[in-house]
C-alpha cells in the first residue's frame, strides 16, 4: 500500500505543491508592483519642494515651526516646505543622506561640524547672494565658524547661546558669602567657593572636565585662542600662558576636589552640571543658556531672580572671555532649490522667525542684534544679552575642522586628570598626542 | 531508485518554494551591504568627498595600533584606553562576551526550568522572568544607573555577602563593565527563557519516565536528558548570544558615554567602529575595523558550532 | 514509603518556590522601580539616596504622554509594521526553517552558514549602503518599506530550524518513507507540532518589531511615520537634555502590548498537542 502510494506521487507533482508554486509565484509579483509604486505623486511642476531637516526638540518646537512654514507658504504661494525630523544621530543621518544623493536642502549646521562641511564643498556659500543688510543683523563673532577658508560665509546662526556663571543665592547667603559682581575675579571665585563648602557642606562649584568650559578660565589669564588646523598645532599647547593657567586649573582642581569645593556634575550623582544646580547640590556652575529653560521646565520652584541668578565670568590676569555655541542652517550645495531655499532662510532667520521660533520659545538666544531688546525676551535671557558687550572676548565653540573630534578627545584626557588618574604634565603631553593624532592620516 | 530520485528532485524543488523568499530578501540587502563595506576598507572615505583607493593601508594602520596596545598594556596600563582606544575596545569586549554568554545562556536554562515546574503559579513566574525582555535597552540602562549607584539597590543586596564593600560600580573602571555584563544578562537572560521553554514543550515524556522509574532524581534528568535533548536551541541561544555581545552598542553608550566612562572600561569595538566613521569620518578605517570584528565573530561560532554539533543526539 | 514522597514533595515545593520567587524578585526589581519612576517627578526620580515612595505622587508624566497629539498615530504606526512583520515571519520562517532541517537540497548547509553569516556583521558600517539602498529602492520614509525589510528574519528561520532539527529526524523519516510528498510532510506532521516555538517566534518578532529604534530611526522621516520609541525620544528629547520620567512612563505602556501577546500566547505554547509521534 506504501508502495504504490508512493510510486504514483512520484509520478506526477501533487496538488498542493502546484498550488504553493503559484501562491509564491504571485506574491512575488505583488511585490514586486508594490514596491515600484511611489507612494506619493510627484507635485506639480510649478510648485518647488524644500526639503528641511532639523533635530528635535519636542513638540512645542516642532508645532512653532509648523506655524512659521505655514506662515511663509501663505506669503510664498509656490513654495512647499517639507520639515523633517531626526531625533538622534543628526550628523550621522545627514552624511548618511549624502552618501545616498539624498540630502536635505537646508538643515541645522553645528559650528563644530561646520569645518567639516565646508571643506568638503557640501555647503553652499549663502553669504554670496543674501543682500548685505540682512547679513549685518547678526552679530559678527557668531559668522566665523561659518566662513570658509576662501572668506565666503556659509550659514547664517539661526540662534546661539553663551555661558555665564551661575549661582544659587540661597547658599550664598546661607554661608554669608556676598554675590558675585562685575569686579570678580577667578581668585575671588574660588575663595567663594570654598567658603561655601566649608560653611553649608555643598560644594562651591560644580564644572564639567570639558576643553570648552574651560576656556574661559585659559583665555581669560592670556591664553590665545585655540585653533588646530594641523598636527603642527599641538604647539598651543606649549605657549606659556596656556601651560601656566591649565596646570593651575587641573592641580586647583584635583586639589580642590580632593577637599571638596570643586566637583564635576558624577560627583554628587548628577546627570550633568544643569541638573546638579537645579537640585541645588552645588552653589555656583558655569554653563550655557540652555540650563535656563531646562531649570523652568524640571525645577519649576527653584525660580529666577529670588532663589538664583547668573553673573558675569570672572575676570583673569588678561580681560574676560566666555563661550558662544551656534547653529547655523547650512544650504546642500547641490540643491536644485536656491532661490526657494533662500527666500526660506531668510524668512525663518529673520526676525520675524526668530521672534517665534527663538524669543518666544526661550531655550536659546537669539541671533539677529535688534532682537536683544524685544519685549518678549526672558528676563534672565535679557540680561546674558546685556553682559555679551563686557566681555573682551565672546570665543566661539569652534577650533577648526576637527573641532568635534578633538573636543571629544580633550574631554577624555582632562576627566582623566581631574580624577587624579594622570598629573597636570602628562595631561598636556596627551593633549598634545590628541592633536597630531587627529591630522594624522 | 527512479523513485528514489523523483522524490530527490520533489524535495529540491520544495526547498526552493519554501526558503526562495528569505534567501533572496536577505541575500540581496545584506550581501550588498557587506561587500559594499567590505571593499570600502581598502579606501579612504569621508562620506562626503570621492573614496580615495589606499590597498591594504587601513589595515596596517589597525594592526599596528593593535601591537602598540599590547606594548601599552604591558609598560603603562593607564594610558591604555586613551592612546590605543581601538585595542581597549577589542579586549574590553572579548571580556565582556566571555562573562555574558555563559552566564545568559545558563540563566535562560534555569529561568525556563524553574518556570516549566507544574506547580501553582508557575504562569506568574513565567511572564514575570519574561518582562525584562520587553523594556528597550536605553531605558533599562537608565534605570539600572539608578539601581547601580554607591548606595542603590545592588550594593544593598550584595554587602551582606561581601561584608560590606559596596563598589562604585559606574565611575569604578574595574567594575563598570561588569555592570553593564550584569544588565545585558538581565536582559537576554530572559530573552532566551522563551525559547527554552518552548524547547521544553516539546521533550518527550517517555524518556523522563524511564528515568525516574531508574531512580534517577530530578537534577540528575535535569543534566543528562533535559540539556542534551535541547542542544540544538542550546546552540542557537549560544551562537546568537555571542554574536550580540561582541556587536554591543547601545548599553555602552548609555550607561559608559560616547568614550567609555571611567578608565575607558565600558569602551566597545562597536563603539569604536561608530566613532571612527562618523566622528573621524574615517569610513574606511572603520569598515577595516569592521571586517577585523567580524573575522572574530566568524571564527569564534564556527568553533562554537563545531563543539555542540548542531546536528541532533540520540 | 508513602511518608518519604509526601516529604519529599513538600521539601521539593519549598526549594522550587524558593527559588522561583528570589529570581522573580532580581527579575522584577528594575520594573518595579521604572514603574515607581513614572509617577515621580525627575528630581525625585533621580534624586540620592535613591527614594521609592513617589512624594508628590504624580500622574503628570501619563498626562504628557496623552497630550502628545501624535501619541495615537504612532501606536497605530507601531502595531501596524509589527502586525506585518509577525504574519509575514510566521510564515517564511517555518517554511524555510523547515526546509532547512528536514529537506534535501545540494550544498544547502553552506547556503545555511550564508545566511547566518549576515548575521555577524558589525552595524553601523552596514548603516550607510542599506541607507544607500533604501533611498534607490524609494522606501524611505515608508512603513510598509519598514517591514517589507523585517519579513523574513535570519534569526527566526535560525529558531524554527534548530527546533525542528530539536523535534528528531526520525519523524520526518518516518513521513518520507510512508511516501508523504515534503510540503505535505510541512503541513501535516511539522507544523501542527510546532506551536511552541511559532510562539516564540511571534513573540521574538512582535518585540523585535514594537521596541525597534535604530532602523526606524534612519529609515522615517516624517513625524507622522515614526513609530512609538522614535516618537517618544523625539517628544521627550530636548536639544540639548531630555525629560526622562516620561519616556519612562512611555517605554511602560509600550511594553504592555508585548506583554498581553505574551500572556495570551503563553496558553498556547503548552505541551499537550504535542504528541511524539516516536516509536523506541
Amino acid at each position: 500500500m506504501a508502495e504504490q502510494e508512493g510510486g504514483a506521487k512520484g509520478r506526477r507533482m501533487s496538488t498542493p505543491v502546484v498550488i504553493a508554486a503559484i501562491a509564491v509565484i504571485a506574491v512575488v509579483l505583488l511585490a514586486v508592483f508594490f514596491l515600484t509604486q511611489r507612494p506619493q505623486a510627484p507635485a506639480p511642476p510649478q510648485v518647488t519642494v524644500v526639503r528641511f531637516a532639523g533635530w528635535s526638540a519636542g513638540e512645542t518646537e516642532m508645532k512653532n515651526y509648523e506655524k512659521i512654514i505655514s506662515k511663509f507658504q501663505q506669503e510664498n504661494p509656490g513654495i512647499v516646505v517639507k520639515y523633517e525630523v531626526i531625533t538622534q544621530m543628526f550628523s550621522e543621518n545627514i552624511l548618511a543622506s549624502y552618501a545616498a544623493g539624498a540630502a536635505p536642502d537646508v538643515f541645522y549646521l553645528d559650528s563644530a561640524w561646520a569645518p567639516v562641511f565646508i571643506s568638503k564643498g557640501a555647503v553652499y556659500p549663502v553669504g554670496d547672494k543674501l543682500p548685505k543688510e540682512f547679513v549685518d543683523q547678526f552679530y559678527p563673532f557668531l559668522l566665523e565658524p561659518f566662513k570658509g577658508p576662501d572668506g565666503k560665509l556659509y550659514g547664517l546662526p539661526k540662534d546661539w547661546s553663551v555661558l555665564s556663571l551661575f549661582y544659587n543665592k540661597k547658599l550664598f547667603a546661607q554661608a554669608g558669602v556676598p554675590e558675585p559682581t562685575e569686579a570678580w575675579t577667578w581668585e575671588d571665585l574660588f575663595t567663594a567657593a570654598r567658603t561655601i563648602y566649608q560653611k553649608t557642606g555643598k560644594p562651591g562649584l560644580v564644572i564639567h572636565a570639558e576643553f570648552n568650559r574651560w576656556l574661559p578660565y585659559l583665555l581669560s589669564n592670556g591664553a590665545p585662542p585655540p585653533v588646530f588646523s594641523s598636527g603642527a598645532d599641538a604647539a598651543y599647547f606649549d605657549n606659556t600662558a596656556v601651560k601656566s593657567s591649565l596646570t593651575r586649573f587641573i592641580e586647583l582642581f584635583q586639589q580642590g576636589r580632593k577637599e571638596g569645593w570643586i566637583v564635576i556634575p558624577a560627583d554628587v550623582n548628577a546627570g550633568w552640571s544643569g541638573e546638579a544646580f537645579g537640585k541645588q547640590l552645588a552653589a555656583m556652575t558655569i554653563e550655557g543658556s540652555w540650563m535656563i529653560p531646562y531649570i523652568v521646565d524640571q525645577f519649576p520652584d527653584f525660580k529666577y531672580g529670588s532663589d538664583w541668578d547668573l553673573a558675569l565670568i570672572p575676570k583673569g590676569s588678561a580681560g574676560r572671555a566666555t563661550m558662544a555655541y551656534t547653529v547655523a542652517l547650512g544650504v546642500n550645495s547641490k540643491t536644485e532649490n536656491l532661490d526657494a531655499v533662500l527666500k526660506f532662510i531668510m524668512f525663518i532667520q529673520g526676525p520675524e522667525g526668530q521672534r517665534e521660533l527663538v524669543v518666544r520659545m526661550g531655550h536659546t538666544l537669539p541671533s539677529i542684534k535688534t532682537l536683544a531688546s524685544d519685549p518678549e525676551l526672558w528676563p534672565s535671557h535679557r540680561k546674558e544679552l546685556s553682559y555679551v558687550e563686557k566681555y573682551n572676548l565672546v570665543q566661539v565653540f569652534f577650533y577648526g575642522p576637527k573641532t568635534g573630534e578633538l573636543e571629544g578627545k580633550f574631554g577624555q584626557v582632562l576627566g582623566a586628570a581631574v580624577k587624579g588618574e594622570i598629573s597636570a604634565q602628562e595631561a598636556l603631553e596627551l593633549l598634545k598626542e590628541k592633536v597630531a593624532e587627529s591630522f594624522k592620516s | 531508485m527512479d523513485f528514489f530520485e523523483k522524490s530527490k528532485k520533489m524535495e529540491a524543488l520544495v526547498f526552493l518554494l519554501l526558503a526562495l523568499y528569505p534567501l533572496t530578501l536577505n541575500f540581496f540587502f545584506g550581501y550588498f551591504s557587506m561587500l559594499f563595506a567590505f571593499t570600502l576598507s581598502l579606501f579612504e572615505w569621508d562620506i562626503l568627498t570621492q573614496a580615495k583607493f589606499v590597498g591594504l593601508k587601513n589595515y596596517y594602520d589597525m594592526f599596528l595600533e593593535l601591537a602598540r596596545g599590547i606594548n601599552e598594556l604591558i609598560t603603562s596600563p593607564r594610558y591604555v584606553h586613551l592612546r590605543t582606544p581601538f585595542f581597549n575596545g577589542l579586549k574590553n569586549i572579548l571580556v565582556y562576551t566571555a562573562l555574558v554568554v555563559p552566564a545568559q545562556t545558563l540563566l535562560a536554562l534555569v529561568l525556563a526550568a524553574v518556570a516549566n515546574q507544574k506547580v501553582r503559579g508557575s504562569h506568574f513566574f513565567r511572564v514575570a522572568y519574561f518582562l525584562p525582555a520587553t523594556t528597550c535597552p536605553v531605558i533599562v540602562s537608565l534605570i539600572f544607573i539608578w539601581l547601580f549607584m554607591r548606595d542603590g539597590f545592588v550594593n544593598f543586596l550584595i554587602s551582606p555577602l561581601t561584608g560590606g564593600f559596596k563598589p562604585d560600580w559606574l565611575n569604578d573602571p574595574n567594575f563598570l563593565l561588569p555592570a553593564i555584563a550584569i544588565v545585558a544578562i538581565w536582559g537576554t537572560s530572559a530573552h532566551f527563557s522563551v525559547t527554552f521553554l518552548a524547547g521544553l514543550q516539546a521533550l518527550p515524556k517517555e524518556i523522563y519516565e524511564a528515568a525516574r522509574i531508574d531512580g534517577a532524581n530530578a537534577l540528575a534528568r535535569f543534566v543528562y536528558i533535559t540539556v542534551p535533548l535541547l542542544r540544538p536551541l542550546v546552540t542557537y541561544v549560544v551562537v546568537l548570544g555571542t554574536i550580540g555581545a561582541l556587536q554591543m552598542f547601545d548599553l555602552a553608550w548609555v550607561m559608559a558615554g560616547a568614550s567609555g566612562g571611567a578608565g575607558g572600561a565600558g569602551y566597545t569595538v562597536a563603539l569604536d567602529i561608530y566613532n571612527t566613521a562618523f566622528i573621524q569620518l574615517r569610513y574606511g578605517y572603520a569598515a577595516a575595523k569592521a571586517v577585523l570584528l567580524f573575522a572574530i565573530i566568524f571564527t569564534l561560532n564556527y568553533y562554537v558550532q563545531k563543539k555542540l554539533e548542531f546536528g541532533r543526539v540520540a | 514509603m508513602i511518608r518519604g514522597e509526601e516529604e519529599r514533595r513538600v521539601v521539593y515545593l519549598a526549594v522550587a518556590y524558593t527559588l522561583a520567587v528570589v529570581l522573580a524578585v532580581i527579575y522584577l526589581m528594575p520594573f518595579l522601580r521604572s514603574i515607581v519612576a513614572s509617577f515621580m517627578t525627575w528630581s525625585q526620580a533621580s534624586a540620592y539616596p535613591p527614594e521609592w515612595v513617589p512624594n508628590p505622587f504624580t500622574l503628570e508624566n501619563y498626562m504628557k504622554l496623552f497630550r502628545l497629539s501624535l501619541f495615537p498615530r504612532w501606536i497605530l504606526n507601531t502595531a501596524l509594521v509589527s502586525g506585518l512583520v509577525v504574519a509575514f515571519n510566521l510564515v517564511t520562517c517555518s517554511m524555510a526553517g523547515y526546509a532547512f532541517a528536514v529537506l534535501r537540497f545540494p550544498r544547502k548547509d553552506l547556503l545555511f552558514s550564508a545566511l547566518l553569516t549576515l548575521l555577524m556583521v558589525p552595524p553601523f558600517v552596514t548603516l550607510i549602503p542599506n541607507f544607500i539602498l533604501i533611498t534607490k529602492l524609494g522606501l524611505v520614509d515608508n512603513l510598509i518599506g519598514l517591514a517589507f525589510l523585517g519579513s523574513a528574519s535570519v534569526s527566526g528561520v535560525y529558531l524554527m530550524r534548530q527546533y525542528y532539527l530539536s523535534l528528531g529526524k526520525e519523524l520526518f523519516e518516518a513521513a518520507r518513507i510512508d511516501g508523504a510528498d515534503p510540503l505535505k510532510s510541512y503541513l501535516y506532521v511539522a507544523l501542527p507540532l510546532s506551536k511552541p516555538a511559532l510562539g516564540a517566534l511571534a513573540i521574538y518578532q512582535f518585540l523585535g518589531s514594537w521596541n525597534a529604534f535604530l532602523g526606524p530611526l534612519v529609515f522615517l522621516r516624517s513625524v507622522e511615520n515614526f513609530t512609538l520609541p522614535v516618537g517618544l525620544n523625539f517628544a521627550f528629547t530636548r536639544s540639548l537634555w531630555t525629560e526622562y520620567t516620561p519616556i519612562i512612563a512611555g517605554s511602560l505602556v509600550a511594553s504592555a502590548p508585548t506583554i498581553i501577546l505574551y500572556v495570551l500566547l503563553n496558553k498556547y505554547m503548552i505541551r499537550g498537542t504535542v504528541v511524539a509521534a516516536r516509536k523506541g
